[in-house]
């Protein structure tokens, strides 16, 4: 199987390949004191978890290639993510050369995202829900 | 006599449906290249509903194209082209095609630029042929120290 078949696997049929530039948890501000800080502690917490989670630019562009984004605007999406990414440079090149080449690994690179996206919400005293 | 000229109009006949679905093939791959050379044009031109007017808005992908369009033409600015375009199949409700396409930052900015391959489906709406969904097979992304190889991500 080739490296980019085992890509197009895990966003087929993964769900566990979510978009770390587009997934939030959920989250009640019903009677929250602090329902006006949660875009504010997403953004943190977001960058937070896609460091945690050893986030690249393999992994943002693996993202957006799940983000749902068709044509030109998925390109445009992937440029971005990989300039955003942890990569600069020659980085980029070693991080996005390996671009589907773990499936499992960009499966609990989600996971951990997603958990630690939610703990951070939680610690900064949000009714995480999932 | 007869059963030497039959197979012969067969024959012509079989040629003549076979050249009629060519050609039909040819005008159907031709109509979802406009498609899809269409998006990038709109794309370019910073064209929200331009673009949005090549996906098919039962699409699964049309919400999340419709929230982030204006989000790129505000925070981006990037060029598209279509490097190729290959017609594959089709059925009854969607056809199939491959394309690359090729997105370019301005110098000096973060964007990397980068080559999708992409295996794109189009179902009609209304009788016109839009875009439904695409799956990337890889991408080349450009470095932008050193080399200018790209660098494959398959």
């Amino acid at each position: 199987m080739t490296k980019g078949l085992m890509l197009g696997f895990c966003v087929a049929t993964l769900s566990a390949c979510v978009s770390q530039t587009q997934w939030r948890p959920t989250v009640d501000t019903y009677g929250s004191s602090r329902a006006q800080y949660v875009t504010r502690d997403e953004t943190e917490c977001r960058n937070l978890a896609m460091q945690a989670s050893g986030s690249t630019a393999e992994q943002a562009a693996r993202g957006a290639v799940g983000g749902g984004l068709i044509g030109a605007a998925g390109g445009a999406a992937l440029g971005a993510l990989a300039g955003g990414g942890a990569g600069r440079g020659a980085a980029i090149g070693a991080a996005v050369g390996g671009i589907g080449a773990g499936t499992v690994r960009g499966v609990q690179s989600n996971q951990d995202f997603q958990r630690v996206f939610a703990q951070c919400m939680r610690n900064r005293g949000h009714a995480v829900l999932g | 006599m007869t059963t030497t000229i039959r197979p012969v109009y067969l024959a012509a006949l079989l040629l003549g449906l076979a050249s009629a679905a060519g050609a039909a093939d040819d005008k159907l791959a031709a109509s979802l290249r406009g498609v899809m050379a269409d998006n990038i044009r709109a794309y370019d031109a910073k064209d929200a509903a331009g673009v949005l007017g090549t996906v098919d808005t039962r699409s699964p992908d049309y919400d999340t194209m419709r929230a982030a369009i204006p989000e790129q033409f505000r925070d981006q600015d990037v060029k598209a082209t279509l490097v190729d375009f290959k017609y594959i199949g089709h059925d009854d409700e969607f056809a199939v095609a491959r394309a690359k396409i090729k997105v370019e930052g301005p110098p000096g900015s973060v964007f990397v630029n980068n080559t999708s391959d992409r295996i794109v489906l189009f179902h009609q709406e209304g009788g016109v042929w839009k875009l439904w969904s695409d799956d990337v097979l890889g991408v080349d992304f450009e470095q932008r120290i050193g080399t200018k190889q790209p660098v494959s991500s398959r």
